[in-house]
């Protein structure tokens, strides 16, 4: 079966420029330097990375908000990467995105109602009275009562908010869901509701998602499979549940070994693996692997050539020379 | 019990209807000063509206038997404001000249305020060549004193208070478009522009539903308070003889003609001025209020 959605090489550069008239480019930050994976229909793709390392503008690429530098993105089979006009306004209905600030993707201006029905008028769903129908339907599906359609987004709860971005998300019905760290701007007790959301309307809409976040336990509890990146490419690629029980690059080790245990005991007896601290500069040009500098097995090999994403397993994908323990 | 019962519901009732132009209302009522603001307005707005109901005299006509007669009286009880060289009542002319003013200072802005929001909403929205293009060219409009700007454009235009409106308007639209330009900068990084164009929004419609009504609050205030810029305008165009033209009451106008007079006759230039200063001072106050009241910051 074909993906549904294929990124091929992604590269996203974003260039530091200097002077407003006159510009010149005295460096580039490489945001996305290089990365592939795909999403199957109906599949959840979790993407972990730390802060800065390129996991939002992949996302950011693929629902059309950045211009790739190069690379391609298939969906359905179709190149995607560089639409324009009417074509990437009908893409809107098939790919959407659910963002990470639930305070400021929604406009202070706009009701929840007139927010969740603007991708309906946007793309003429039918009469006010059809488009009001829906949007209370959707209201309903993100567990929003009736009587919050008038109300303004400082009325609600950052759960509440995050609800109705996902309900505009979803308006459409999206094949294939951004959701950029959807639950990292919220309290812990509201996740799990939000989470057990978007579980729900997988299930009930047919979504396939591509999980944002930098939290291993919330991507461990949605995600069919893991990618983890790390400073714009992508290190470790697995299902599930190989990526979580047998880590084999080294950055996957330290990241999971960071995970704390409710056990107290059994925290205070677990080895951790502490990195050295990480690369402030992200334009540099790097010799070799790029986690080398803070990785505890790196060797002359690793400083010399940069290891490929190599398939070691069936459908586990490593870069790294020395995998495993 | 029951009693919290009915308050607590009462009190959520009325979060429910405080909308966000409601709250600004609300700290706008707080601040005394810009209440004194809102009261000279509304009191000017009041007095040009019912000038009909309240000038005791013909603020033009001049009557040739009594001209003498009544010339440059003092204050009285006949004429509060005394009356100038050709006999006429100046509170009259005063309460006439409000019209001129408001609408002068009304219209003027109204005109650098569409100018200036299609500007800086191009020059922020699309940013780059477009944005220096514009911002450059508002800074050779920055360059003309206003009034030598004013006198340039009127020489050209001709006379006559549409073409005072038009030549105020013209050589203030750079700061409104300055103004909106920063304030649409600052929305644009928002998340919400971001989904709106994931779903495929128009640039139109982004600009139009989400960067305007967010990014509007600035201009209202730098308006408000360029109502008493542009009446000011107004009288120096009047005063130097280029505004608006006698016999219409301007206040300007009549500043400029008690010049000869203000040892002899100094109400000639004292209420015209009082006039002005409050007329301006009321729109300061309540542009500075608003100010205020729409900073997001001071959100509760």
């Amino acid at each position: 079966m074909e993906p549904l959605l294929k990124v091929v090489d992604l590269v996203k550069h974003f260039p530091i420029e200097r002077g407003t008239i006159f510009k010149r480019q005295s460096g580039v930050v490489k945001a996305v330097d290089g990365v592939s994976f795909d999403i199957k229909e109906g599949e959840t793709l979790g993407l972990v990375g730390e802060s800065g390392c390129g996991k939002t503008t992949i996302g950011r690429c693929i629902v059309g908000l950045e211009r790739p530098t190069s690379g391609q993105i298939f969906f359905n089979n179709s190149d995607i990467t560089f639409l324009r006009g009417k074509e990437f306004r009908r893409l809107r209905k098939e790919i959407q995105i659910i963002f990470q600030d639930p305070y400021s993707s929604l406009n202070p201006r706009m009701t929840a109602g007139e927010i969740i029905s603007e991708p309906l008028i946007i793309h003429k769903f039918g009469s006010d009275q059809k488009v009001k129908e829906k949007v209370l339907d959707l209201m309903e599906s993100v567990g929003l009562k009736r009587e919050h359609y008038s109300r303004y987004p400082h009325e609600f709860s950052g759960g509440q908010r995050q609800r109705i971005g996902i309900a505009r998300a979803i308006a459409l019905n999206p094949r294939l869901v951004v959701c950029d760290e959807p639950t990292s701007a919220l309290d812990v007790s509201i996740q799990a509701q939000v989470l057990n959301l978007l579980v729900e309307l997988k299930e009930k809409f047919k979504l396939s998602y591509l999980f944002i976040s930098h939290d291993l336990s919330v991507v461990r509890y949605l995600s069919e499979r893991v990618a983890v990146m790390y400073l714009g490419k992508l290190v470790e690629l697995a299902e599930n549940e190989k990526l979580y029980s047998q880590p084999l690059h080294p950055y996957t080790q330290a990241l999971l070994s960071a995970v704390p245990v409710p056990d107290p005991n059994k925290e205070r007896k677990r080895k951790r693996v502490v990195l050295k601290s990480g690369l402030s500069d992200y334009s540099g040009v790097f010799s070799g692997c790029r986690f080398q500098p803070r990785c505890w097995k790196a060797k002359d090999i690793c400083q010399q050539k940069e290891p490929d994403l190599e398939e070691i397993e069936a459908n586990h994908f490593v870069r790294c020379y020395f995998p495993g323990n | 019990m029951e009693d919290a019962l009915v308050k607590g519901e009462m009190i959520e009732k009325e979060v429910l209807t405080s909308t966000l132009w409601l709250d600004v209302w609300k700290r706008l009522i707080r601040n005394r000063l810009a209440l004194l603001g809102l009261f000279l307005i509304v009191l000017v707005f009041l007095v040009a509206l019912l000038a009909d109901f309240i000038a005791p005299y013909d603020p033009i006509k001049i009557n040739s038997q009594t001209m003498a007669r009544d010339s440059l009286l003092s204050p009285s009880f006949r004429h509060l404001m005394g009356t100038d060289l050709l006999g006429r009542d100046v509170f009259s002319r005063i309460v006439y000249g409000a019209r001129i003013s408001l609408v002068v200072g009304l219209a003027a802005v109204l005109l650098m305020v569409i100018i200036g929001l299609f500007f800086g909403a191009i020059a922020g929205y699309y940013g780059g060549w477009l944005d220096s293009l514009l911002m450059r060219l508002a800074d050779v409009f920055f360059a003309f004193p206003y009034v030598l700007g004013s006198i340039a454009l009127i020489s050209v235009l001709g006379f006559g208070i549409q073409n005072v409106i038009l030549a105020i308007g013209i050589l203030g639209w750079p700061s409104i478009a300055r103004v909106f330009r920063s304030s649409v900068l600052q929305v644009k990084q928002s998340d919400y522009i971001a989904a709106a164009r994931a779903l495929g929004a128009s640039d139109l419609r982004i600009i139009l539903r989400h960067i305007l009504p967010n990014a509007i609050a600035p201009v209202i205030v730098y308006a408000t308070m360029s109502v008493g810029g542009a009446i000011i305008a107004e009288a120096a165009l009047s005063f130097l003889g280029i505004g608006v033209q006698p016999p219409t009451p301007s206040w300007g106008y009549m500043l400029s003609e008690s010049r000869n007079y203000i040892f002899t006759s100094p109400w000639l230039m004292i209420f015209p001025g009082l006039a002005i200063l409050l007329t301006v001072l009321g729109f300061v106050l309540l542009g500075d209020g608003l100010r205020d009241a729409l900073d997001p910051r001071l959100k509760e």
